[in-house]
This record gives C-alpha cells, structure tokens and sequence, in this order.
C-alpha cells in the first residue's frame, strides 16, 4: 500500500517535471538552445499567482490564468530581447546569455520580494481518497489529470494544426522549412509562448503542493525538469512526458524509502548514467556532426 | 633566445617591482588589512580564473562546475594540513597541501572528464554543473569533512593577512606562467585547434581525446590550488561556498574578460573582486549587474573585452622605445 | 606500386547502403580523381578513408598496413591527410599556428618541458616554424604567416587547408572539392599547384571534384562513382567514352 502511495505521489511531481520538461524539449528542439531561463519562469509564474491570489484576492483559477498569460508575454519577450541577437552565434554564447537571463531574472526577483520564503495558500485542499490509511490529497489528483489533459491537448496541437506542423518542420531543418515558406521567428515565438505557458501551470500546481515560494525556487525544479527531457531524449515530446515521470518517481521512491538528503544527488546520478550510456536519451534521436 | 632572455628579464623585474609597490603600502599601513585581504582573494580568483579560461576560453568546452574543483582542493588541503603531524613546520605542511589540493583536484578532473567529454558542447556544460552539484551533496553527507557544520579550524600558516597576500601573489604569478607556457606549448596550440574545429584537429594528427582530458586536468589542477589557497585563508569550509553560483561568478570573469586571454581573466578577476569590496551600494546589485553583462557581452561582444588579445610588457616597451620593426623581425615582412 | 588499396569498402546509414562494394587503388605519386553526382557518396569515402566514420565491411590498407578501425588521429600518422569540403580551418589562430598544428604529428617535446621552457622546447619550435615558414612560402603565403586564418581571402584559405595537411607529410592527400568557389584563373593556378605538390613532395593525392575540366587535365585515373558503387575506372579519355558515366549524369542533369 505504501508503495502505491509513494508511486502516486512520483506521479504528481512527476506530471510537474514532464509539464516543465515539455517547454525545455521543445525549445530545444527548435531553438538548438538549452533555455536556462525556463526553471526561473516558474519562479516568476508562482509570484504572480502568488500576488493575484494574496493581495487581489482573486480566485485561484484566474489567477493561474493571469499566471499564464504573464509567463507566456515573459517568454515570448526573453526569446525576443536575449536569444533572437545570437541564433546564428556560437552554441556557447547562446547557452551563457541563457545563464545570464536565469541569474537576471533571480536577482530581479530578490530585490523585489527579498529572499524570504513566503507561503502559497492551500488552493486545491481537502482529500480525494484515501490508499490505506495514506490520503491522496485533491491537489494531487488535480495535477495529474489536469497534466494528462494538457499533453494531450498539446500533442494535438503538435500533431494536427498548421503551426504545429511547422514546429515540427522547424525542429527537424530550419533551413529547409524557411525555404519552404515558414515564418521562422513566428514558429520560435509559439514555442517559447506555449513552453512559457505550461511552466505557468507547473508553477501553480507545484507551488500548492510545496507552499513556499522563493527567487531561486525555480533553480532546482528546473534543473531536473531539464534532465528529465534530457533523459526521456531532448527534443522528442513523448520523450519529455516519459522523462519527467520517471524522474517524479525515481525521486519520491528516493525519498520514501532511502534518504531524502540523497534525493537531488539520485537526480543528479541519473542525468549521468544516461549521458554516459545513451546520450541520445530513452526516445531520442541519434545525431552525428556533418563532415 | 636572446629575445626571449631579455623579454623574461623585463617580466620579471616587472612583477618584483609590482609586488613590492603592493608589499611596502601594506606594510606603510597604507594598505589597511581589510583591503590586504581583499587582494589575496583577487589573488585566489585570478587563478580560478585563469584556470577556467584554460578549459572554457582555450579548449572550448562550457564547464559550469568550477567550483567543484575548487572544493574538492580545498577540503584536500584542509585535511592534508590538519591530519600531518604537529612535528614538521606548518610552513611546510601547507606548501605541500596545496600541491596535494592540486593533485586531488586533478584526479577528479580525469575521472569527470574522460566521461563527460565525449559529450559536446551543452551536455557538456550539463554534467559538470551535475557533478559539482554531486561533490557539494557528498561533501555535506561526509563526517570527515564535517558536513553542513563546516570544517573548522583550519590552521592558517600565518596570521598577518600582508605574510598570507605575499604566498597567494607568488603562487599566482607561478601559476600565471605555468599556464602562459602551457598555452604556448605545442599542447597548448593542440587545446586552441580543438576549440576551432574539433575534427580538423582530429584530421591534423591530434588526439583530441587526450588533449580535452589533458586541459580539463590541469585547468582542475589550478583550482584545486586555489582551493587550498582559500582553506587556510578563510580557516572554515562549508560546502555552501562551493555552489553553483560561485561557479557562475568564475565564469563571469572569463566571459567578460575575454574567453582566451589570460590578460583579460586577470583585469576581470580583480576589477569584479574588488568593485564590491569597495562599492558597498553596488554589492546588492551585483549578481543583477553580472548577470546583464553577461547578457549584453554575449549579444555584442561575445568574445569578451580582451576576445584572445595577450598583454605583452615587452612589446608595449618596444613600441615606447619606437623598436616596433625589430620587435616584430618574428614575421618576416617587416 | 600500390600505396592505397580499398577492396569491397560498404557502410549503411540506418538501413541504407550509402557504399557497397567500393574498390579503389592509387599508385605511389599518382593524381586520382573521384567523381559521380551528388550524392554518389564520394564525401563519405574520404570519411571512412580518415576513419570519420568505421564502414561496415571491407578493408583499407596504406602501404600494406591495414587502417580500419583506427582513430582518425592515427590515420594521420600513419600517412593520410585531408582537406574538407566546407574548409575546415582553426578560424582564431593565425596562419603560421594552423601550420605547426599540422607539424604536430612530427613534434616530441612532452608537456613538461613546454611548460618548463627547456631546450628541447625552443629547438623545436624554431625548427618547425623555420619548416612552416618554408612551407608557406611555396605557396605564396609568406607574407601572411601572422593573420589570422579567417581574415584570408577565399582562395588562399583553401590553399592553407593544403598546406597544413602537407605539413603532416602525408603520403596521400585527399582533396575534397579543392576548386569548389574558385573562378577559372584560380582553377588553372590549382591545377598547377595539385601537379607541383605531387612532383615537390611525392605524395599520391586523391581527389574528389566537380570541374571536369580540372579532373580531366590533370588526374591519371579517374573513377566514378554512382549511388555508392563504382561504376566505371580508367584514364580521363576512357572516361570520357564511358556509355555508364554519361548515362550517369546525363540522367540526372548534372551540374558540371
């Protein structure tokens, strides 16, 4: 019975890690651009939900909206002030301005509201049902469906519509599909845009789950989502959701039943393994350097 | 031979007299022990990052886990120092510390690098932010190194903060040299073609694999040195120094000062060292003002204030003298 | 006498047989082309030759020596060097660095005695940069020994892709598209240049090119390659004649 628990709790944080892991896998695929940034925009998503629901009072619905369409303006407007001056410049340069966005963004936000953990109201409180004697709270329930809904929803939107389509053109030849007529600078502005969106989501849901909200909350969260798009093969949308679970798993078996203190080296020691094995991923693409 | 006899001669006088400018103000009281302090930690950082420049700046690979090194050398050293018997002089104990801080360092560089450098580029940057986070978490589990208590009681081989800068700028301008050469090498010109183009260099003869584990090595060498350098400066470790984001602010040195010029890594180290020491308004801001040069250096200059220039004393005197065509006899134009 | 010979060379790319059954010999200092349309995997020859990539079947052998399956670094020891299709220079160094990169292969002194500045260090370093400096001078490129290599003109940056494969003394070149970019004049001072390359150094080189006019005028051999077989072999007036060769390209418009 335990072990059921512990699997559903995994499920949750892992529905968090997977919603998150989607904005990196898809950046990445179409940007070519590990965007350091995106664990901070959660952070930024959490205050803003934070602030709606706290000094607006406004209803926690609205407020993970007005969450969204924060971080998917944030989003758009990094991609555009940040990463769009260096598509064509080094790897290197990309990924450090991406740094530096994360660092601005932090440093930004401890200014503002201090480094003072402050709390998230309990939105989604009450129990569902119980496993044993071990309660699965509503909030928990709530994220896993509510992620299921929006994969599922964005492998739609992937799959089906026109710009989706041309995500995928980007993603696969950038020069190919601008020959084809594809509007570039569209195509990365929707993926920001969306990546931006599901983080806002994670943010609430991740938020009422760990009710603390602080400048560098989004660090580590990050930091494992990414692994696990890394894992799961970045770049493969399947491959983020796989990731993003096992890693939710792996993580509160951890805890659960080794050490909570080892939980982020356990993390940590899977992104390794899987570099080091199959540094392609569990889904992804095998790519090798044009000679 | 001769030109280059006379070029070490001008270098040297150079850095003697530098030092005893330094030296004679602190012992004139002029330099206060506060700002003593605050050039020995220019000191330790210049040679972090210099030794970062080695890996990022000159071989091209994005190492987010300097700080790591760094750790792993400073708790080496820390415990060599405290565990070696009372009997042999302190002086000694920690010279020798600090070589085994280099070497623990180093061995861990290895042991990262020949897996994590079959990865390119961004992967790369990914496992060693990984395995510095891994080092801080063992390092805090550990009872040895006294976990999230700290390691305290570090002995310190002097107390006079003036006696401590007079070890860190030797070592410094050792280690400056040692990698200056190292550069010039024909490893070090094996380190810059890998940079340019992995598999020309690979086309060329080179063993790429093994001069990437080679730079790595040695870069972690360095930091490893200047880990012991700030073990028995600061006399307490705690695994928290050692995070991510002192990695970044290494990084932020060699970015801004120039990825591949030593020059450039040293004004960056000193002028981002010092600037918050002395302009307590700016040190709230610092991590914010940081993180937006990064971004615009990126944007309009990516390869940094100095980009690979080297400051060369010789030749600025040869220009002053008006001997630039002599100077310059090395290509055959002039 | 052969110095390179490829018996039944193959390799698949997921399934797909990019090479199948290659066979190519190369006589000690002879000038072969390698031509066919795009495609015909020509480029992957050259990679599978330097080791780039491991083939799937056959054997290359150098001199006797059998060098599949070694490193790409060792293949370069063992007397192979290259040039690349999209010139692949060290953009940051500067022309006389590119060289001593290439004259690495020929350099001893270990990694302390750089450090340390001993003899063995600054014997070396005089001795072949005197060597670079020679090399670049035959071709034409003396004045240029101290820019830096992205800041040359087009023309002579392919010209220093040579000169720093030569600099590993190879005992086969292989040039990849050499005339790719260049106008009719700097094709003509190529061709010059391919032909006093071999008689100064005596190296065999193997060439892949598009410039019929190039191959033909100065390649003893050619051989044609078409989806990644050999389709025909023999001396430029053969080819020339061949019923398969034109078929080749005529049926696919080739862009000569």
């Amino acid at each position: 019975m335990d072990f059921i628990y512990q699997l559903i709790n995994g499920l949750q944080v892992g529905s968090i890690y997977a919603l998150v892991a989607l904005g990196y896998t898809m950046v990445y695929g179409i940007a070519k651009l590990i965007n350091f940034a995106h664990g901070d925009i959660i952070m930024v998503g959490a205050y803003i939900a934070l602030l709606a629901v706290g000094s607006m009072n406004l209803n926690i619905w609205v407020a993970l909206l007005v969450s969204v369409v924060f971080c998917v303006i944030l989003g758009v407007l990094i991609e555009r002030v940040a990463y769009k001056p260096l598509r064509n410049s080094s790897r290197m340069s990309a990924l450090i301005t991406a740094i530096g966005m994360s660092l601005f963004l932090e440093n930004l936000f401890l200014l503002i509201f201090s480094s003072n953990k402050r709390p998230f109201p309990n939105s989604f409180s009450g129990v569902a049902f119980s496993i044993g004697d071990k309660p699965i709270s509503f909030n928990t329930l709530l994220t896993i469906t509510i992620s299921l809904v929006l994969m599922f929803v964005l492998w739609f939107f992937v799959q089906k519509t026109k710009i989706g389509k041309a995500m995928r053109a980007v993603s696969e030849d950038t020069a190919a599909a601008q020959l084809m007529g594809i509007n570039i600078n569209t195509t990365i502005s929707v993926t920001f845009a969306i990546g931006s969106g599901l983080a806002a989501v994670a943010s609430v849901f991740y938020s009422s789950t760990y009710p603390l909200v602080d400048p560098y909350m989004g660090v580590m969260l990050g930091l494992k989502a990414f692994i696990a798009a890394v894992l799961g093969g970045i770049g493969s949308i399947p491959g983020a959701i796989l990731g993003g679970v096992i890693m939710g798993i792996a993580e509160s078996l951890t805890k659960g039943y080794i050490s909570s203190t080892l939980a982020d080296a356990v993390v940590f020691g899977i992104l390794i393994l899987v570099l080091l094995f199959k540094p392609s991923g569990l889904l992804g693409k095998n790519v090798k350097e044009k000679v | 031979m001769r030109k280059n006899l006379r070029s070490y001669i001008i270098n040297i006088i150079a850095v003697v007299v530098l030092f005893f400018i330094l030296w004679g103000l602190m012992l004139a009281g002029i330099i206060d022990s506060y700002y003593s302090g605050i050039l020995v930690t220019v000191g330790i950082n210049i040679i972090l990052a210099a030794s970062l420049n080695l890996s990022t700046g000159f071989l091209g690979q994005l190492v987010l886990g300097h700080a790591g090194f760094m750790s792993v050398g400073a708790y080496a050293a820390a415990l060599f120092t405290m565990n070696m018997p009372e009997g042999i002089p302190l002086m000694v104990r920690f010279l020798i510390s600090l070589l085994v801080g280099g070497l623990v360092a180093a061995i861990f560089g290895i042991a990262i690098g020949i897996p994590a450098l079959r990865l390119r580029g961004d992967y790369l940057a990914i496992i060693t932010l990984g395995f510095a986070e891994i080092i801080r978490v063992v390092i805090l589990n550990l009872g040895f190194t006294g976990g999230g208590q700290g390691l305290k009681n570090i002995p310190t081989p002097t107390d006079d903060t003036a006696s401590y800068f007079a070890i860190v700028f030797w070592i410094m301008v050792l280690v400056l040299f040692v990698l200056y050469s190292f550069i010039r090498s024909r490893q070090g010109r094996a380190i810059k073609s890998i940079r340019d183009d992995e598999i020309a260099a690979e086309s060329c003869g080179i063993n790429t694999t093994y001069y990437k584990i080679l730079g790595f090595t040695v870069s972690a060498f360095f930091a490893g040195i200047a880990g012991g350098l700030y073990a028995h400066y600061i006399t307490i470790l705690d695994p928290s120094n050692f995070g991510f984001m002192r990695s970044i602010e290494i990084l932020v040195m060699v970015v801004l000062g120039g990825m591949g010029s030593f020059t450039g890594s040293i004004l960056a180290a000193t002028v981002l060292t010092a600037l918050p020491e002395a302009l307590r308004a700016f040190s709230d801001y610092r991590m914010l003002i940081y993180s937006l040069l990064l971004i615009v250096m990126m944007i309009f200059k990516p390869s940094g204030l100095l980009g690979t220039y080297e400051f060369s004393l010789t030749r600025l005197l040869d220009k002053l003298m008006k001997r630039v065509p002599k100077a310059k006899s090395k290509s055959k134009e002039g | 006498m052969a110095l390179l010979k490829v018996r039944n060379l193959g390799i698949t790319f997921g399934g797909l047989k990019a090479l199948s059954d290659v066979r190519i010999t190369v006589d000690q200092s002879q000038i072969v082309g390698l031509i066919g349309p795009n495609g015909a995997g020509k480029t992957t020859v050259f990679n599978l030759l330097t080791d780039v990539y491991s083939p799937t079947s056959g054997t290359i052998t150098l001199d006797g020596e059998n060098i599949v399956g070694q490193k790409t670094y060792l293949v370069t020891k063992s007397g192979i060097a290259r040039t690349f299709q999209n010139i692949r220079l060290f953009k940051n160094m500067t022309v006389l660095e590119n060289v001593m990169v290439g004259f690495d292969v020929h350099m001893k002194y270990s990694c302390l005695k750089g450090i340390l500045r001993l003899p063995a260090y600054w014997r070396e370093e005089a001795q072949y940069e005197q060597k670079a400096r020679e090399l670049l001078a035959v071709f034409g490129l003396e004045g240029k020994a101290d820019t830096i290599a992205s800041n040359l003109p087009y023309g002579q940056q392919r010209k220093l892709e040579i000169v720093r494969a030569l600099a590993t003394s190879p005992k086969l070149l292989l040039l990849d598209e050499p005339a790719a970019g260049m106008n009719d004049t700097e094709t003509a001072e190529l061709m010059e240049t391919i032909r006093f390359v071999r008689d100064k150094f005596q190296i065999a080189i193997l060439l892949i090119e598009h410039d019929m006019h190039l191959v033909m005028g100065i390649c003893e051999k050619i051989i044609v390659l078409d989806y990644g077989s050999v389709i025909a072999k023999g001396t430029p007036e053969e080819i020339k004649n061949n019923e398969k060769v034109i078929a080749a390209y005529l049926g696919k418009g080739e862009n000569e």
